[in-house]
């Protein structure tokens, strides 16, 4: 017996739009820092073993992606993340609207195999946090290296942003998408627009 | 305004902005690059401060954190900071600074009265003098209070400015920007290392800002520090920060580092981050703090005029301040006659130079000559006279001991002293680290020895003098750490200083003689800052502190904000001396955090207000804000406590509250409540192990409560799983155990159990849960169009079914925690607040009353239920809460199972849950509140039975019910407690059965 559903978010419920841009900013002047909502993107964890073969395949073939291949890798493909967060952990982000078959797909195939599969949509916000100064912001309350040298494009990890536990990916130059769960969202977005405060920074709604 | 009297006359500071501030009241000019202190000697402002225990008028004696004497109260308002040396602190415009520690004035100090008792007030007479009676302590703790301290907090408590805290990661970290740390920083930078350098004045250079003497590559050393520091701002992979003390070395190269950002700025430009904690986590660390100088322990060393001979240098040098018209220079070592050069080619006078060593060479010895200095070899000046400015010195020959003078003294006037009495290498971050040091006798101060981090000292922290000689090991140096972080290609540069040689090898006498007794002939201070004279290092020593770590508590040397910069190796030298032993057996105390003061603010960052904690709230919460909920706090959850109605009681509301879910139906946002997924083919094994009850049984579509114990066999949490398929459990925790529990299992998995194939995964916010309790439960439900048959045939007590209420996809679980009928509805947590909306809407109808969690406490203690972490408190097993038959008498093993097999655990001793009725209806006694039996009333030591766990007015029950965990309580249903209050009423209660609502449990099919 298993439960499913529609896994498109409807209400968009993020404090985000309450959050006006600085105010100091003036005319189109480039931002360093853009916080947006990523608004509709599907969420799933992944378990399985990394070292079976068939497991890789399975979920390449289903998924259309690469598996990254050690613990803190991250492959793009058609606006799916895969991230690998944990020996036997991966994290599935997508806006495709063909997700919700792929992932059928992929629990079909899994059957025969110890795998878990668990949509978790509507446990987290994404953000998504870019610009030039994003990496100083974070900073201020990420303990992990954010040196691009070390977390450039396609690095993710699990860590804490000030008191909170976030998973932090880094998808290109100084782009992030982080999420946090929903309960902490608004402590979190607050601390980020306080972080931002020597910044030109602006809240984007998607 | 007064004006800069002590200037050299067209020195570079001179061309720079002028600038005012306020010392005491009065506007002062300054200008931009003067730092207080020299500012101050500018004016010709000699006493800047008031010593700690004596007021003796102190003046400054250092140039940078060594600075012990003036300690400053800045700023106004909320800004008001105190106890900031004048050395650290920046000149700005507008600035606003007070002298401390005097009343009514700096000069007329009424607590310069102690100078004349000081006989009475030696080193720990608080210990000796406030023992008795000990009835009195009270009274002296009131002016013991207000004696103790230097400077005053602001009187506005709400610091108006901004801190923040960052994080930073690099190959190597670099603590002193001086000319080491700049060689360093300029060799790792150029070889690609991440380098971040750090230092504590507002410009790069160290003691070279200082210096006039030196070139290094043919430029003057001022020059070559713009040149270098130019070329490491080219470099992407270097971080320099200014105005920033590295404070602390923690373990696995974690260094914190001070950063002062806004200090120097005046008032109007204060809008940025005042102070920023940089969190560093460093391949390798460079230690590169320099050296300090140490005073000479003279009598009357303290007077202002008497100066460090290096400050003395700097001030002259950098800021073309003329600090006394008439110079003694009383020496050990060679250093010093490069002030007396300084002094001279600024045009003042220097009398002599009185210098403890019976010759010189070198270098020194050829160039001195034609200085045509008055020289006193083997000679020292024994005592200072003057009180608020030195007005002359004695001069003396000295014995070959060093132990007496060898004539009688010579008197000299002069305005000012500049003494020097060796180096001491900055060990304080090396001694965080957990390095060991060891005592160079030939250089008289200890030294770095075993690194216990990945570090080095270099320069000056390592002991090395001779500037071409620090260069070379500081290149070496360098080299090596490029090796250790992998950098594989050594470093060709290389750099040549041209330097006047001087011997920095000193004749230490560490307490100058002085022609009189012991205590007679004025004050030798060793501690500046804590009032500590020589005087007091031997009466210690007589009364039995012989240890360093006591002598250091006992006469408090080394201590205060200045943590013995200046004094510790006087201190430990004078009392290797009385106790004829040698330095290195005698030993160092201990460094400690932090370097120099911090902030609280920094330390605090930005987790204050709205950031000090996450709240959490479901996403049900907007709703309960709208409907005039009152929250309360479990764990981070801001939950709703209950729901008042206009201007309805704490009471009255939970009354009503609560008789509403029992007899109508009852709302409540249960969303907080841990959830985890559980799957794989060994899951049902796997919580066979993790609960006390058998789960592989469980049928699939089937709900089950469960106890989980910790190893000791004491409850940890509870909740009920279900069953979803075979291999896929959903598993409830306690909404504050949730991330512990999900912890534990992964942590048992992973350590001991790692071949069940089973995955656990947090679903706790995944979905909201609705709540819906009471008799008209199911027709709420039906008249929000459920899909699912709810009767008690189809829809089992302990089971779950899927489908759609108001067309929102649901998940129902028929389990209860009030006991009366109950739907708990999970739905993914978007459709939350629809769903919760839906369900009020089409409730009305049956009286659906929202209830919070104060309610929800009431309703399953009347029926009787525990609450882990109020029945419970890490001591209670299953047995005590009489929960027995949740333990598997079949199942081989489970978490907790050995240790419930103790004989202790079943001992009548222990605390078992009970109920509990007081004799008076109406009176609800207090939770935590202790019990003793009736008949021990009467005893003096009062036999404490047990406390109360829970306890409520219950509307439906209509009188007050508790819960107690009480010795043998089961034994004792029936007997009368007594429960002592602290008012001294006491509350008369009898033991009953914990149940005190539908004991026979018939009301959760509905009635």
């Amino acid at each position: 017996m298993e439960f499913s559903f529609q896994s498109k978010s409807t209400d968009g419920k993020t404090s985000i739009s309450e959050r006006p841009e600085n105010i100091d900013v003036i005319g189109n002047e480039e931002f360093d820092v853009v916080i947006k909502n990523d608004g509709l993107v599907n969420i799933y964890n992944l378990r399985g073993n990394q070292r079976s073969s068939t497991f890789r395949k399975i979920v390449q073939s289903s998924l259309d992606i690469n598996m990254p291949n050690k613990t803190g890798g991250v492959e793009i493909n058609d606006g799916k993340h895969l991230l690998q967060v944990g020996p036997d952990e991966w994290i599935i982000l997508s806006n495709s609207n063909n997700i919700d078959k792929q992932v059928l797909d992929l629990e079909k195939k899994l059957k025969k195999i110890h795998y878990a599969l668990t949509n978790l949509t509507d446990q987290y916000l994404v953000i998504n946090i870019s610009g030039e100064k994003s990496r100083w912001v974070l900073s201020k309350g990420c303990s992990i290296d954010l040196d691009p040298s070390v977390f450039g494009p396609k690095v993710c990890c699990q860590t804490t942003l000030a008191l909170t536990d976030i998973t932090l990916c880094c998808i290109s130059k100084n782009s992030f998408i982080l999420f946090v769960r929903n309960s902490f969202a608004n402590y979190l977005l607050d601390w980020i627009e306080d972080a931002s405060f020597d910044c030109k920074y602006k809240f984007v709604q998607p | 305004m007064k004006t800069n009297p002590n200037r050299i006359p067209n020195h570079p500071i001179t061309s720079h902005k002028k600038i005012n501030f306020t010392f005491d009241g009065k506007k002062y000019s300054a200008f931009v690059g003067d730092t207080l202190a020299s500012a101050l000697l500018s004016n010709n402002i000699r006493v800047v401060g008031r010593s700690f225990k004596y007021h003796r008028p102190r003046g400054i004696l250092g140039i940078g954190v060594e600075e012990p004497n003036a300690l400053m109260r800045i700023g106004t308002g909320s800004r008001v900071e105190p106890n900031i040396p004048a050395t650290q602190i920046e000149v700005f415009d507008g600035l606003v600074v007070e002298s401390q520690n005097r009343w009514p004035s700096l000069r007329y100090d009424f607590g310069a009265i102690n100078s004349f008792f000081s006989r009475l007030i030696p080193a720990g007479f608080y210990y000796k003098t406030f023992m008795w009676p000990s009835s009195m302590w009270e009274k002296y703790e009131w002016f013991i209070r207000r004696a103790a301290g230097l400077g005053k907090a602001a009187d506005e408590h709400e610091d108006p400015d901004r801190y923040e805290h960052i994080h930073f990661h690099c190959d190597v970290l670099i603590a002193g920007g001086g000319l080491s740390g700049l060689i360093s920083a300029f060799i790792l930078g150029s070889a690609g290392a991440r380098v971040l350098i750090a230092d504590e004045k507002p410009e790069l250079g160290g003691n070279l800002l200082y210096e006039d003497d030196i070139k290094i590559d043919n430029s003057k050393s001022t020059s070559w520090v713009k040149k270098i520091e130019t070329q490491l701002r080219e470099m992407k992979n270097i971080t320099i920060l200014k105005r920033s003390t590295v404070f602390g070395y923690h373990d696995h190269n974690y260094i914190t580092i001070s950063e002062r950002c806004t200090d120097h700025l005046s008032e109007k430009d204060k809008n940025s981050t005042r102070h920023r904690l940089w969190k560093v986590r460093a391949k390798e660390v460079l230690i590169a703090q320099g050296m300090h100088e140490r005073p000479q322990v003279i009598s009357g060393n303290d007077i202002p005029g008497v100066m460090l001979s290096s400050a003395v240098r700097g001030y002259v040098n950098k800021f073309g301040v003329i600090p006394g018209r008439n110079a003694i220079i009383t020496t050990n070592n060679d250093d010093a006659y490069r002030t007396a050069i300084a002094l001279k080619n600024a045009g003042i006078k220097v009398i002599a130079i009185i210098d403890s060593r019976e010759k010189l060479s070198g270098e020194l010895s050829k160039i001195i000559k034609k200085h045509e200095f008055k020289i006193f070899l083997n000679h020292v000046v024994s005592t200072i006279h003057g009180k608020y400015s030195v007005k002359s010195v004695e001069v003396a020959p000295i014995t070959e001991d060093g132990s007496d003078l060898a004539a009688q003294p010579l008197k000299i006037y002069t305005d000012l002293v500049v003494m020097s009495g060796g180096w001491t290498p900055i060990v304080n971050l090396f001694s965080q680290s957990g390095g060991k040091l060891e005592w160079d006798e030939s250089n008289s101060f200890f030294k770095p020895s075993q690194y216990l981090q990945s570090c080095l000292c270099i320069g000056g922290s390592n002991g090395n003098f001779d500037m071409q000689e620090c260069i070379d090991k500081t290149i070496s140096q360098s080299n090596l750490i490029l090796r250790r972080i992998g950098k594989k290609k050594k470093s060709k540069i290389a750099f040549k200083a041209s330097y006047l040689n001087v011997d920095y090898k000193s004749r230490n006498i560490w307490h100058i003689p002085n022609g009189r007794i012991l205590g007679k002939g004025g004050k030798a201070f060793i501690d500046f800052q804590n009032d500590v004279t020589a005087s007091d290092i031997h009466l210690a020593s007589k009364e039995g502190y012989v240890s360093v770590e006591h002598l250091k508590r006992y006469t408090t040397t080394g201590m205060a904000t200045d943590q013995g910069k200046t004094s510790n190796i006087n201190a430990l030298a004078i009392l290797a001396n009385i106790l004829n032993k040698p330095i290195e057996e005698v030993g160092t105390t201990t460094f400690r955090m932090p370097y120099t003061p911090i902030t609280l603010g920094n330390i605090g960052g930005r987790d204050i207000k709205n950031l000090f904690d996450p709240v959490r709230v479901t996403r049900i919460n907007d709703w309960h804000v709208k409907n005039n909920a009152k929250f309360e706090h479990v764990g981070q959850w801001m939950r709703a406590w209950y729901y008042p109605i206009k201007n309805e009681s704490f009471q009255n509301t939970i009354d009503r509250e609560v008789f509403n879910a029992r007899n109508k139906a009852g709302i409540l946002d249960a969303s907080t409540l841990g959830k985890i997924d559980i799957r794989g083919p060994d899951a049902g094994k796997f919580l066979d192990l993790i609960y006390t009850n058998n789960w592989s049984n469980l049928k699939v579509g089937k709900c089950r409560y469960g106890l989980m114990l910790k190893d000791d066999g004491m409850v940890m949490d509870d909740g009920v799983t279900s069953r979803f398929s075979d291999d896929h459990f959903h598993m409830t925790t306690t909404t504050g155990g949730a991330a512990n529990v999900m912890n534990w299992l992964e942590e048992w998995h992973q350590t001991e159990w790692p071949k069940l194939k089973v995955f656990f995964t947090s679903v706790t916010e995944a979905w909201s849960v609705i709540s819906i309790s009471g008799p008209k439960a199911r027709d709420v439900l039906r008249a929000a169009h459920c899909s699912i048959d709810l009767s008690n045939e189809a829809f089992e007590f302990m089971s779950f079914k899927e489908g759609e209420i108001n067309g929102i996809p649901v998940r129902v679980f028929r389990i209860s925690f009030t006991g009366e009928l109950s739907f708990e509805i999970n739905t993914p947590s978007r459709y939350g607040i629809q769903l919760w909306e839906a369900l009020i809407k089409n409730g009305n109808q049956f009286g659906l009353t929202p209830y919070g969690t104060e309610a929800m406490h009431v309703l399953r203690a009347e029926r009787g239920f525990i609450i882990v972490g109020q029945e419970t408190d890490g001591t209670v097993s299953p047995i005590d809460l009489g929960m027995d038959w949740i333990i598997s008498k079949k199942k081989k093993d489970f978490i907790g199972k050995r240790s419930l097999e103790r004989a202790s655990m079943k001992q009548n001793d222990r605390k078992e849950l009970v109920g509990l009725l007081s004799d008076d209806p109406n009176t609800v006694i207090p939770e935590g509140a202790h019990a003793i039996d009736e008949k021990d009333l009467e005893l003096e030591e009062k036999n404490i039975l047990g406390h109360v766990t829970s306890s409520y007015f219950s509307s439906n029950c209509k009188r007050s019910i508790a819960m107690a965990l009480i010795k043998n309580g089961r034994a004792r249903k029936g007997n009368k407690l007594v429960i002592p209050l602290l008012n001294g009423d006491k509350i008369k209660a009898k033991i009953v059965n914990p149940v005190f609502f539908d004991p026979n449990g018939v009301r959760k099919n509905g009635i």
